[in-house]
């Protein structure tokens, strides 16, 4: 039988040690409460503002949201398209001013997302009001916010 | 010296190789867990503060889900802080009028809000760190919960208790 190598029984041992070193890293429990996970349906209202005139006639109810390369299980309850509006002062007020070449588009978007505790994302966007959001569909797209969660199962 | 790939005739050069790089690894590890670092993380402490924050300023809407009780979280986890109080404040803005008046008055669509958080922190490194943030008066803060994520900064802190 071959003879026992030192330096091969130390390269064996600190394996090991690399190897419980890692399997405690990635199982320790960092969280203050235990996370739940899973899909969750939820309603949102997301707003894009400047967007072009001649683009927002592409955006209809039913339309179902893109995420990375493929359709996502959410689609578009509710569109509405206002002009946008720009502050102006006149005689000593603070006036709205409506700009018809650019539009404000808010839509409603109701789909089943992935919860990770407080973390909810749909097509790998965070939903939360007051994130950025970009919406998109197969024949439009437009950088905005989220306004608002309206509701998610169990809420 | 080196015959046939060993040194010395006993000791294999490629042994020898994986040894160097073996201990390589150990003193950078540990360099990680170094006296300074170790005594840096003994020397945090628990503290209980409590701090206001003005967010920028967004559509009323985003607002709505902000209600004092309502937990703070970061990434996919809850953290010991909530919402005690939330004040709607309006957006004050200044132009010039088409008389070369300057008009000072609220922003007709957009308002911020003052908030009162609460929260068990951790400081060290002479910083109050609540999840990956740290909570210092003039500094950007995310309010995170699990209906918003919000941008503000901090305008006060108050050690509640120690």
């Amino acid at each position: 039988m071959k003879k026992f190598n030192i330096i091969d029984g130390i390269v064996v041992l600190l394996l090991i040690v690399v190897g419980v070193g890692a399997y405690v890293y990635l199982t320790k429990d960092d969280s203050i409460s235990a996370v739940e996970t899973g899909k969750t349906e939820v309603t949102f209202i997301a707003q894009a503002d400047g967007v072009l005139d001649s683009v927002v006639d592409t955006l209809k109810v039913g339309d179902q949201i893109i995420g990375n390369g493929y359709y996502e299980d959410a689609t578009i309850v509710d569109v509405l398209v206002e002009d946008s509006c720009r502050i102006d002062a006149v005689n000593g007020e603070l006036i709205l001013v409506e700009t018809p070449e650019l539009k404000k588009v808010t839509v409603t978007i109701s789909g089943t997302a992935n919860k990770y505790g407080p973390y909810i994302d749909l097509a790998g966007q965070e939903i939360k009001g007051g994130s950025g959001y970009t919406i998109r569909t197969q024949f439009f797209e437009a950088g905005g916010k989220i306004l608002t969660l309206i509701e998610k199962a169990g809420n | 010296m080196i015959k046939k790939g060993k040194l010395f005739g006993k000791i294999h050069i490629v042994d020898i190789l994986a040894f160097v790089v073996l201990v390589g690894v150990i003193v950078i590890n540990v360099g990680s867990f170094s006296p300074a670092k170790i005594t840096s993380y003994s020397q945090g402490k628990v503290v209980k503060i409590q701090y206001e924050v003005i967010t920028y300023e967004y559509s009323p809407l985003v607002f709505e889900r902000l209600i004092p009780g309502t937990v703070l979280a970061q990434d996919k986890k809850y953290l010991d802080g909530k919402i005690l109080d939330i004040e709607i404040l309006d957006k004050v803005i200044s132009l010039v009028d088409n008389n070369g008046e300057i008009v000072t008055a609220a922003h007709p669509l957009y308002k911020k809000a003052h908030i009162t958080l609460e929260a068990t922190v951790l400081y060290e490194d002479e910083a109050y760190k609540l999840g990956n943030q740290e909570v210092r008066e003039g500094k950007p803060y995310f309010i995170i919960t699990e209906w918003n994520n919000i941008s503000a900064i901090v305008t006060n802190i108050e050690i509640i208790e120690e």
